[in-house]
């Protein structure tokens, strides 16, 4: 049910777009004969809720169309290029945690120290520095001068298709076939992209988990704990565990978030990836892109809050 | 102007130290570019002038455009041809002993196939048919393959030798493709259409080995190609959106070249010693017109008081150094019927400007709305006239598009005042002509939506369409270039269209590419030899 709201809502506002799909098909340079062909030919001339019926039928029989931009069926391309996006917002998601809960429990804790205003600044800064800019600064510095690391695209050209797609997540592919000189030059790439992209979520995330923090050592269980003469590491593994709960919801959604696609470090870094083919899909008007992609996003955030729910369960014994 | 930030960053960091340089195979050509826009590798699809001029790597015309001066032709796919004494029928004899990359034989059938084939489809290019009066109802009397190797084309009506021979220069018209490849991968009568979308059969010195959309096309050498030894193996593309991730990749030594500079790098790259910029003229121009559908915009007096609303050369030197040339006539240099280069009537003048503008009934300016494409320079473009329209008292608001959106707005007749740029096809000005002069129907429910000057809602006059039809048929050359240069001076007094730039293709290289040539239709991997 909500899916067929999506589907219908997305189908609308992208009807309404002043982008015509058949100008994007055919250029500028066609006559009237070839416009009007095509412009029958994708279905436009007939009444926007028959389109739509047209649209629900196909979709209900496995056929979400082929794409202006690429000429391949969507799903194909949706095969394609959301691992590039799966890899890509993991390791973001992976680093976001790692760095931010800390940083996050940290700031807590030395609450209005030194400590606690550079995470500020920090996450100040991961918030509201452009992507775009930030990938540029750091191709230049890092791939450009120091040559520490790849520059656009996932993988240097003499390894392109070097080993084979089993799950089209280059790292996983290239460890699937031991390939470390593939593997290693991956990493090379995605670690500038992926960094970038969790630079949002761990600024998101330690200033949530400061924020969780602090209300828990401000209970009255902490003030127990304290005065019985438990240590400082001792109460904040205890306030921790009491914040695992709302933790794990905010991971999720940034996670959710993040495989959406990030346009522009996809842009930045060549990255062939989800954001990217919705983007063209969008410029292009065209609709079969556009709600198949809307659509696969819906199902990511139900499937994420899915596993939020059982998540729950397990980390909290109250539901046990 | 979010375009100056990733430069003054280059700029900033180039203190930073020189590069680590790295270097692509000998045998591999390397490209960077942007190919969000290559939709379709099918010849009758390719709608737009990046993937075309790609695609004339894999697939060779039956006239080939000398690389000096495209408008001398001589032998391509077809190895000669003749005219009939009274110039109505052409006979062209295939080269013999070519085979496709699949192995079959090269055939005239195949050319009359592909012909047919594209007007059937209907999509893209079956227009640049029509144009030469081919149509799917009289295509299986003009198109005769009267033999394996000779194809014969009796066009409708007799058209001047020195022009229809250009429809035969072009791989989108008059494609040879391997049909019985295409047939084997033909899906529910789509004669193809799906399958080439992203595979190749034609003959060129290269074939397309990889092709996934918006991130990789590699093309791979036909060793025994017939015109020439080719030196490349490999040519690799990479979807590279990002033009200042494209310098960084060329100025690191892992591209070859990178398609899409922005222009305000040019100077800084000029003193990168791994880098070679290499510049040709092209057929692209950048124009403004009015909508004459709009009753304020009729007098042509105000047309020419925009022509003097432009500081061309200031904006030649300045914004679009190295990208554009002033060019102030429908017709760029370097076409067959082109005035001469140093032909400039208009310059800055506000004064005059102003004078024409009060004598065209608006003596205290107006108000309107300048649609603009969202892409460099149109917005930069868009910002010198604002201001010096303000100065003559016309007020103009701004509004950015993507093309899609914009070219819509112009075939639909919704705007007030539009700029953008138009690639133009083969270097004749019957093609300059028929674009953007040529208009017989200037109703809303006219078929001519392709041409510019309907979009625009001129009508030009039967002086103008007749002498662009006679010119079509004149047999005399000399007759023909002074039709197109009086031409020219006539639409310049006349059309709400405005003539401003013609653009300057620039390669910019690595260094060690030492030779690589092109022509106003693309780049020519074939020349292509490195240190």
């Amino acid at each position: 049910m909500t899916l067929l709201g999506l589907a219908a809502l997305t189908f609308f506002i992208g009807r309404v777009m002043p982008v015509d799909p058949v100008v994007a098909l055919v250029g500028d340079q066609a006559d009237q004969q070839t416009y009007r062909e095509v412009y029958t030919r994708l279905g436009l001339d007939k009444p926007l809720p028959v389109q739509f019926a047209y649209y629900l039928r196909d979709i209900a029989t496995g056929n979400f169309g082929t794409a202006i931009a690429t000429g391949h069926p969507v799903i194909e391309d949706i095969e394609r290029v959301f691992p590039a996006t799966l890899e890509l917002a993991t390791l973001a998601l992976l680093a976001g945690v790692l760095l931010g809960v800390p940083l996050g429990v940290a700031a807590a804790v030395w609450q209005g120290r030194p400590a606690d205003h550079l995470v500020r600044l920090f996450g100040l800064a991961g918030h509201s520095v452009p992507h775009f800019w930030l990938g540029l600064v750091v191709l230049i510095v890092f791939y450009a001068h120091l040559g520490w690391i790849g520059g656009s695209g996932r993988v240097s050209l003499g390894f392109v298709d070097t080993v084979p797609a089993v799950t089209g997540m280059i790292l996983v592919d290239s460890a699937l076939d031991r390939n470390w000189e593939v593997f290693r030059d991956a990493l090379r790439h995605i670690v500038a992209p992926a960094l970038i992209l969790a630079t949002t979520s761990m600024a998101y995330l330690s200033r949530m988990t400061r924020s969780f923090m602090l209300e828990q050592l401000g209970q009255e269980y902490v003030t127990t704990a304290r005065i019985k003469g438990l240590s400082r590491l001792g109460v904040t593994r205890h306030a921790f565990r009491n914040i695992a709960v709302p933790l794990v919801t905010i991971v999720v959604l940034a996670y959710g978030g993040l495989l959406d696609g990030a346009v522009l470090t996809e842009t930045v870094f060549g990255w062939p990836g989800f954001g990217q083919y919705l983007t063209a899909g969008l410029l292009a008007g065209d609709m079969n892109v556009v709600l198949t992609g809307t659509l696969l996003v819906g199902l990511i955030f139900l499937a994420l809050n899915l596993a939020a729910d059982v998540l729950y369960r397990t980390l909290d014994p109250r539901t046990r | 102007m979010h375009r100056s930030v990733p430069c003054t960053l280059l700029a900033s960091l180039a203190v930073l130290g020189p590069t680590v340089h790295a270097a692509t195979p000998a045998d591999t050509f390397v490209v960077a570019a942007n190919m969000s826009q290559m939709i379709t590798l099918d010849p009758a699809a390719i709608n737009e002038s990046f993937t075309a001029g790609f695609m004339r790597n894999v697939c060779d015309p039956l006239v080939r455009p000398d690389s000096d001066d495209p408008t001398k032709l001589g032998p391509g796919i077809a190895a000669s041809w003749t005219l009939s004494p009274d110039s109505r029928t052409y006979t062209f004899t295939i080269r013999k002993g070519l085979r496709f990359p699949s192995g079959n034989p090269v055939t005239a059938e195949d050319v009359a196939w592909s012909m047919k084939r594209n007007l059937r489809l209907n999509l893209a290019n079956a227009q640049r048919l029509r144009e030469w009066d081919i149509t799917k109802d009289n295509v299986e009397s003009v198109v005769q393959a009267v033999d394996a190797n000779t194809l014969r084309v009796t066009p409708p009506r007799p058209w001047a030798p020195g022009l229809f021979l250009f429809a035969f220069t072009d791989f989108r018209v008059a494609p040879t493709l391997d049909r019985r490849e295409i047939l084997a991968h033909e899906s529910a009568g789509d004669l193809g259409n799906k399958w080439l979308a992203t595979h190749s059969a034609c003959l060129g010195p290269f074939r397309v080995a990889t092709w996934r959309p918006q991130d990789l096309l590699t093309l791979e050498r036909n060793d025994d190609y017939w015109r020439r030894k080719v030196a490349m193996k490999r040519i690799v593309v990479r979807h590279v959106p990002e033009a200042g991730a494209q310098r960084l990749l060329l100025e690191k030594g892992d591209v070859d070249q990178a398609a899409d500079i922005d222009p305000a790098d040019f100077p800084a790259l000029e003193r990168d010693p791994n880098v070679r910029l290499d510049s040709r003229p092209s057929l692209a121009v950048s124009y403004m017109m009015f909508n004459m559908g709009d009753a304020r915009f009729r007098n042509p007096k105000l047309f020419e008081a925009f022509r003097y609303l432009w500081d061309y050369r200031e904006l030649q030197d300045t914004l679009l150094q190295g990208h554009s040339i002033v060019r102030q006539s429908i017709v760029p240099n370097g076409v067959f019927g082109a005035l001469p280069k140093d032909y400039m009537p208009y310059k800055l003048d506000i004064a005059r400007a102003k004078r024409l503008l009060a004598e065209a009934g608006y003596p205290d300016g107006f108000s309107a709305e300048l649609a603009v494409l969202n892409s460099f320079p149109y917005p930069d473009l868009a910002q010198h006239l604002q201001q010096n329209a303000l100065k003559a008292g016309v007020k103009l608001k701004i509004t950015q598009m993507i093309g899609a959106q914009l070219y819509q707005r112009a075939r639909a007749r919704k705007f007030e005042i539009y700029m953008a740029g138009y690639g133009y096809n083969y270097p004749d000005a019957n093609n300059m002509m028929l674009r953007q002069a040529y208009n017989t129907d200037n109703s809303d429910r006219s078929n001519e939506t392709i041409s510019i000057a309907w979009r625009a809602g001129w009508d030009p006059g039967a002086w103008v369409n007749d002498t662009i039809r006679a010119a079509q048929v004149e047999p005399d050359q000399e007759k023909r270039r002074a039709m197109y240069e009086e031409l020219q001076k006539r639409i310049n007094a006349t059309s709400p269209i405005i003539y401003l730039f013609q653009r300057v293709s620039v390669n910019a290289l690595a260094k060690d590419v030492k030779v690589f040539q092109g022509t106003v239709f693309g780049d020519d991997y074939s020349s292509i030899e490195k240190r």
